[in-house]
């Protein structure tokens, strides 16, 4: 009865084991965070500053953002639906431990509007919150920046959904 | 004749023209970065670094579809791949992705950002800007993060 026993503890430990890294990978990159699914991303100005040098600004709206992982393809995409049903800016991401790194192109749909990509930066508080911060490089001109092109920079917070 | 006799027919005919001109933004116009890319680029190989580092990368373009910006794969030359993204605006192009970090480099992980013009003709990329935008953070710089410039350029392999 007491082999009995043991034997069964060994089973029930072995079928946990099995559970565990089926329930990590789905949250895991690397073993470490993932931005795999959709979060609510919440952005505020640092220090004031509302708009770039050059007066460009994508304001401060809340964002639905969805992020994937196919392989080694790691892909983003926000969703703009209150503007269109096909206004979904794309993007890709990479995490490094707890930090985490994204760029989008903007959605532009004239040649004559000012447009831009962003880079995010930021680092996971937990499984389900980020926060850091975005630049935005838009394609406006400013000679004054290392880059040489108009550059703001916002924070954010993110909570997955 | 025809036209008088159809003149209603004509007229509803010049207006769905017309409306479907109006719908179409002047940026579908054409994709002229789909199909295979060899790229060049050469960017320093850390923050403030004098020293420029230059490596072959093959991009795979997509198809927009009916949005405005798309998506790519870059292959380096380690055959490693990852993904992009890709906007085109007349022939004005910038791409972005993460390339693959090694973390048995010295340099700091980054992000890519190429600003250039497609010439159809000739089935290049003149590359305007090559922007790294490091992982190391830097309060005195407008992104709060490093960033260094560089060049690329490309070529056509397959459309």
């Amino acid at each position: 009865m007491f082999r009995k026993c043991i034997l069964f503890g060994f089973v029930t430990l072995a079928f946990l084991y099995t559970l565990v890294p089926c329930h990590s990978a789905a949250h895991a990159q690397d073993g470490g965070f993932t931005l795999v699914g959709q979060w609510t991303v919440t952005s505020t100005p640092i220090g004031g500053r509302t708009v770039s040098n050059e007066g460009n600004t994508l304001g401060f709206p809340v964002r639905d953002m969805v992020f994937a992982q196919d392989g080694t393809l790691n892909t983003g995409m926000v969703l703009r639906d209150d503007i269109g049903p096909n206004v979904k800016p794309l993007g890709v991401w990479r995490v490094e431990g707890a930090n985490l790194s994204c760029t989008f192109e903007l959605w532009c749909p004239e040649a004559q509007t000012i447009c831009g990509s962003v880079v995010m930066r930021g680092t996971f508080q937990d499984p389900s919150n980020i926060s850091g911060t975005m630049a935005v490089f838009f394609t406006t001109l400013d000679p004054s920046t290392p880059t040489g092109l108009d550059t703001w920079v916002f924070a954010y917070t993110g909570k997955m959904q | 004749m025809f036209l008088r006799r159809h003149s209603r027919l004509v007229s509803v005919s010049v207006i769905v023209i017309a409306v479907g001109f109006v719908m179409v933004p002047p940026a579908f116009s054409q994709d002229f970065l789909v199909g295979t890319w060899t790229a060049t680029i050469t960017i320093p190989s850390g923050p403030g670094s004098q020293q420029m580092v230059t490596s072959t990368v093959t991009f795979n373009v997509g198809a927009r579809g009916k949005s405005l910006v798309g998506r790519m794969t870059i292959t380096d030359d380690q055959n490693r791949i990852v993904a992009g993204v890709w906007r085109e605006v007349g022939k004005s192009i910038s791409i972005t992705y993460e390339p693959v970090c090694d973390p048995a480099s010295s340099s700091p992980c980054g992000t890519l950002l190429l600003i250039g013009k497609v010439k159809p003709a000739t089935g290049t990329i003149k590359g305007t800007r090559a922007i790294v935008m490091w992982d190391t953070k830097n309060s005195q710089n407008p992104s709060l993060y490093d960033t260094s410039n560089g060049s690329f350029s490309a070529q056509i392999v397959n459309q």
